[in-house]
């Protein structure tokens, strides 16, 4: 699987979405701060937009976001720039930025601890429909990454754990899956698993 | 470890550009077969061009030109410098210095604007559209008050392949930016309305054609709008803001009538807003083409390219005197050669605009139906179900509501147009498909853009209202007020646009999110008011025609820069945009709403019956309402309130020093620059062809690179000039080389004579070592040319 613009969305806690005002003066603030380690270039506010991306923070190699699209709230970050590595590996580093960036909002005052992940499921789409489309074949090239990518991220137990893989397989939209896990990962901290990988 | 998969199968099973069963490497593979040679060619050329400038070969003004003609524009910190709200900070991007035009970096993000002809875009398109928003933009599809669609913060990297795919659905983002014909607009109710002469659409459609890469319609020294309208007192086209407003009429003569147009001519907003005269009151559709063709000639040909800001049209016709500007072109138009497609669209088009004339009092059908409109029904792309009434049933507690302002009565008997109201003119990719789908399922598998930033479905059946509307909730597309007070319009202002001063989104939003919560104590009078914003005084946003418009300024308080906007008043928006407005006072961006209540309540209480908000504007003077509001002048210390010192929707400190050069007025670039780089590409793609072993390919490109060339700088005097070789072989050594005005200072006659040589010698075949001494042969006669070009300029 050569496609490089992959997706992760985390998922808030049922009633836990956040207002979104706050997070166009924190991205704005991390911009400025070079709070992450990739360039980050400027914020979109979308919040008038029903199930939309909400409030963005438009990087270069790519974009995160407070996001409703899928109808439920949660942040995510979409890689947009071609990336070296191996499918696998590409989940990997996604991940790493995504709980980067995560860590880092956990963290802001102005959200009052309002943020709360639902650290037991997640979602990955791929964004190429001439690479990766939403059918069964792709879902069969990357499902054993997937399974392995979700023990990872749980942990040290994780091959206990039990997974469980929804595919959307509408063929208008990019290839998604929702993964749930049985176990919590942590949102704070890579596991020590994905930390030696 | 257990691992359970499922997969949750859609009802929708179309196969879309998404869902091919095999995987082929790249776009251009996968749609070879669905796009056009000359639309690939196309491309084909801009991504060579894109490499020749990757590679320091292609000058910045040409490739931005170049790049803006194909609709890819520029971005707000595409110098790669950016606020941050205490100082200015460098964006550094992997590309470091490499640009795509003047002072615009290569790895910034950009725009892309894709034009709507007459906004009608299908079902296919809408899902291609969404496809693209998801994969290599921020997700939304944005809807501008010209009827195109703009995708945000795209990689110039990912514009060649957004272009196959659009093309693959029978878009062109071709001239959707730059000094050429822009998007033709037209009223979105075209066929369907009751107060129309006649259906535009065909006409709107063969205009477009037409004038797409015409050559008449290549040298302008600004942008050229064009809009149709079906009547001329709704503002549904807005006829009398463009450079050129087509308005349907009708006329009799001799006991026939005849369909043609009211042109106007020479309108614009902008900086400096004209009205539009009338050219003709009436012109037979027969001459829309050719009269279209005659007025690009003499704006070609006379209009401003040195100050862009004099440019316009509209100054052209002011300086000249509506007579004589008509004179000229009548003259031109004397002039111009037969085309068969002037008049080729005109058999076909006819019969299909009468079909969808029944059981109307326009209509001399007797029944409700007739065949043709039976045939035109069935031949949709998508269902147009029988016409109905609307069910006397159950139904959702704010259907009425939304039906109020939302769905309107067709022409047609038992059918209906709804108006979708997009918050801001912004739809998500989800929303996207789903309205793909709805339109196959009720609307023929077509809707259409608006001036006002909506989209509408047409041949609504009224029997299928209800579901529609359920389903259209489902996914939040059915939110009331469209074409109300709480329908704000808005250009992309400083979210995205170089020019931007004050944040007209930011404004738009929080003015419509207020009118929202109290929109259903609004008197009736105000529910019905248009308020339109623009970030700058260049009118994107329309703020000239509203009843209430708002443009930003920004003033100095102290040390400091506040956001405004100014509070203009007095436009018009129905008659095709019958009047425009005037600024009254600038306001602290902070204070609009308020400046807004109490403008509106104001109306509430004194106007008199049925006097309209402009005729009330008109009777109580601007005087007396900048009386009312001169209090909300006042700005607050920096340390007293720090808010009104940042703009709606930004947390920063507010500043102008991210504005930059805008990339509306394009990059004035002359024929013989395009043509010149059009042959650098050539020779370019000759030495690909020439290292891949394609030894005619390459021999046949260094000569076509010669000749494109040679076309190039004759065109300076001769700009009709014929793309065939021997013409254009023949008049350059007429004009250029007998003349010796081509001849090198020291080496005379030696370049021409690669050309002579090569056109001579065309077809023979060639070894390897010879075409490579074609092609350096084709580079140094190029080189020759553009030290040619160079010389003419300076005489």
């Amino acid at each position: 699987m050569d496609a490089y613009r992959l997706s992760l969305k985390l998922y808030f806690q049922p009633g836990a979405a956040p207002e979104l005002a706050p997070f166009i003066s924190i991205f704005h603030r991390w911009i400025r701060d070079h709070t992450l380690d990739h360039l980050l270039i400027d914020v979109a506010d979308y919040s008038e937009v029903p199930n939309g991306p909400g409030v963005m923070l438009i990087g270069h190699e790519g974009h995160y976001s407070v996001d409703t699209t899928d109808g439920q709230p949660g942040f995510v970050y979409s890689h947009k720039r071609p990336e070296a590595g191996s499918f696998a590996e590409r989940l990997r580093s996604n991940w790493r930025r995504l709980l980067a960036a995560a860590k880092q909002l956990e963290q802001e005052e102005a959200l009052n601890g309002s943020l709360s992940i639902a650290g037991d499921h997640f979602a990955c789409r791929i964004n190429d429909r001439l690479l990766a489309p939403n059918q069964q074949e792709t879902l069969a090239s990357v499902e054993s990454d997937l399974r392995r990518f979700a023990a990872e991220i749980c942990g040290e137990t994780a091959r206990e754990t039990a997974v469980e893989i929804e595919h959307e397989s509408d063929p208008r939209a990019c290839f998604g899956v929702r993964i749930r896990t049985e176990h919590p990962y942590s949102i704070t901290a890579l596991s020590p698993t994905l930390e030696r990988s | 470890m257990t691992v359970i998969s499922r997969t949750h199968t859609s009802s929708e099973t179309d196969v879309s550009t998404a869902a091919a069963p095999a995987i082929l490497d790249t776009w251009k593979a996968r749609l070879r077969n669905r796009i056009p040679p000359s639309i690939e060619r196309e491309i084909e050329l801009y991504e060579t061009q894109m490499e020749l400038k990757r590679r320091g070969k292609l000058d910045d003004k040409v490739f931005a030109e170049s790049r803006l003609r194909r609709g890819a524009y520029g971005q707000r910190y595409d110098n790669g410098q950016r606020q941050n709200g205490i100082s200015a900070q460098t964006l550094d991007y992997p590309s470091g210095d490499l640009t795509k035009g003047p002072n615009t970096l290569w790895d910034a993000p950009g725009m892309h604007r894709i034009k709507i002809p007459f906004g009608e875009v299908t079902a296919p398109q809408m899902e291609v559209l969404a496809e693209l928003a998801e994969e290599i933009a921020d997700g939304i599809c944005h809807v501008t008050t010209r009827q195109d669609f703009q995708l945000h913060f795209v990689h110039i990297d990912d514009t060649p392949d957004l272009m196959r795919r659009l093309a693959a659905v029978g878009i062109t983002t071709r001239e959707a930016c730059g000094n050429v014909v822009r998007n033709i607009t037209g009223c979105p109710l075209a066929g369907v309305c009751h107060d129309e002469s006649f259906d535009v659409t065909p006409y709107a459609k063969a205009l477009t054609t037409f004038l797409l890469g015409h050559p008449d319609a290549q040298d302008f020294g600004r942008k050229f709008k064009i809009s149709f309208s079906g009547c001329d007192d709704q503002p549904c086209g807005l006829g009398r803001m463009h450079d050129i407003g087509l308005i349907a009429k009708q006329q009799t003569v001799d006991g026939t009538v005849q369909n043609g147009f009211k042109v106007f001519v020479g309108g614009g907003l902008g900086a400096v807003p004209h009205k539009a005269k009338v050219f003709t009151d009436f012109l037979p559709v027969d001459e829309l083409l050719p009269t279209t063709q005659a007025i690009c000639r003499v704006f070609a040909r006379l209009g401003e390219k040195r100050n862009r800001a004099r440019a316009r049209i509209k100054f052209l016709v002011a300086k000249l005197g509506i007579e004589e500007f008509q004179r000229l072109v009548q003259d031109e138009r004397s002039q111009l050669p037969e085309d068969p497609r002037w008049i080729g669209f005109l058999p076909e088009a006819l019969p299909e605009a009468a079909s969808l004339d029944f059981g109307t009092s326009n209509s001399d059908a007797s029944g409700p139906f007739t065949e043709a409109f039976e045939t035109w029904r069935l031949k949709q792309d998508g269902a147009v179900n029988e016409a109905a009434p609307i069910p006397n049933r159950p139904h959702p507690d704010a259907f009425d509501a939304w039906a109020a302002n939302n769905v309107r009565q067709q022409r047609q008997n038992g059918y209906f147009t709804v108006l979708l109201h997009l918050p801001l003119g912004d739809l998500t990719a989800p929303q996207m498909r789903r309205l793909a789908r709805l339109s196959r399922e009720y609307a023929g598998g077509v809707a259409r853009t608006t001036v006002e930033q909506n989209m509408m479905l047409r041949w609504i059946s009224g029997g299928d209202l209800i579901e529609l509307y359920q389903e259209l909730s489902e996914v939040q597309l059915a939110r009331p007020g469209a074409g109300t007070i709480v329908d704000v319009t808005s250009c992309p202002g400083t979210d995205t646009c170089k020019l931007g001063i004050s944040s007209s989104r930011g404004l738009a939003s929080e003015l419509s999110r207020q009118l929202a919560e109290r929109s259903y104590e609004l008197d009736e009078a105000v529910q019905n008011l248009r308020i339109k914003v623009s970030g700058c005084f260049n009118s994107c946003g329309q703020h000239h025609v509203a009843d209430i418009g708002f443009y930003g300024v920004s003033r100095k308080a102290g040390n400091h820069r506040v956001p405004h906007f100014q509070v203009v008043l007095g436009g018009q928006w129905s008659e095709n945009a019958g009047s425009y407005g005037l600024p009254v006072v600038a306001v602290p961006s902070k204070n609009v709403p308020t400046a807004l209540t109490r403008l509106t309540d104001f109306y509430i209480r004194e106007r008199e019956r049925g006097e309209s908000f402009q005729a009330f504007v008109q009777r109580v003077g601007k005087q007396e309402i900048k009386t009312r509001l001169l209090d909300l002048t006042r700005i607050p210390g920096f340390d007293e309130d720090r808010s009104y010192y940042s703009d709606w929707g930004d947390a920063r400190e507010y500043t102008l020093a991210d504005l930059g050069v805008g990339e509306c007025a394009g990059e004035v670039v002359s024929l013989a620059d395009f043509g010149l780089a059009e042959s650098e590409s050539t020779a370019f793609e000759a030495q690909i062809a020439l290292d891949a072993g394609r030894i005619d390919d390459a021999v046949r490109g260094a000569y076509t690179a010669m000749v494109q060339a040679a076309r190039a700088i004759t065109r300076i005097e001769l700009p009709d000039l014929t793309e065939n070789p021997d013409e254009v072989v023949r008049q350059f050594k007429t004009r250029f080389h007998d003349t010796q005005r081509f001849h090198d200072p020291f080496a005379g006659a030696k370049f021409a004579n690669y050309l002579f040589r090569a056109h001579d010698a065309n077809g023979d075949s060639v070894a390897p070592d010879a075409a490579h001494r074609r092609i350096e042969e084709a580079q140094l006669f190029i080189e020759a040319t553009h030290a040619c070009n160079t010389r003419l300029s300076q005489i």
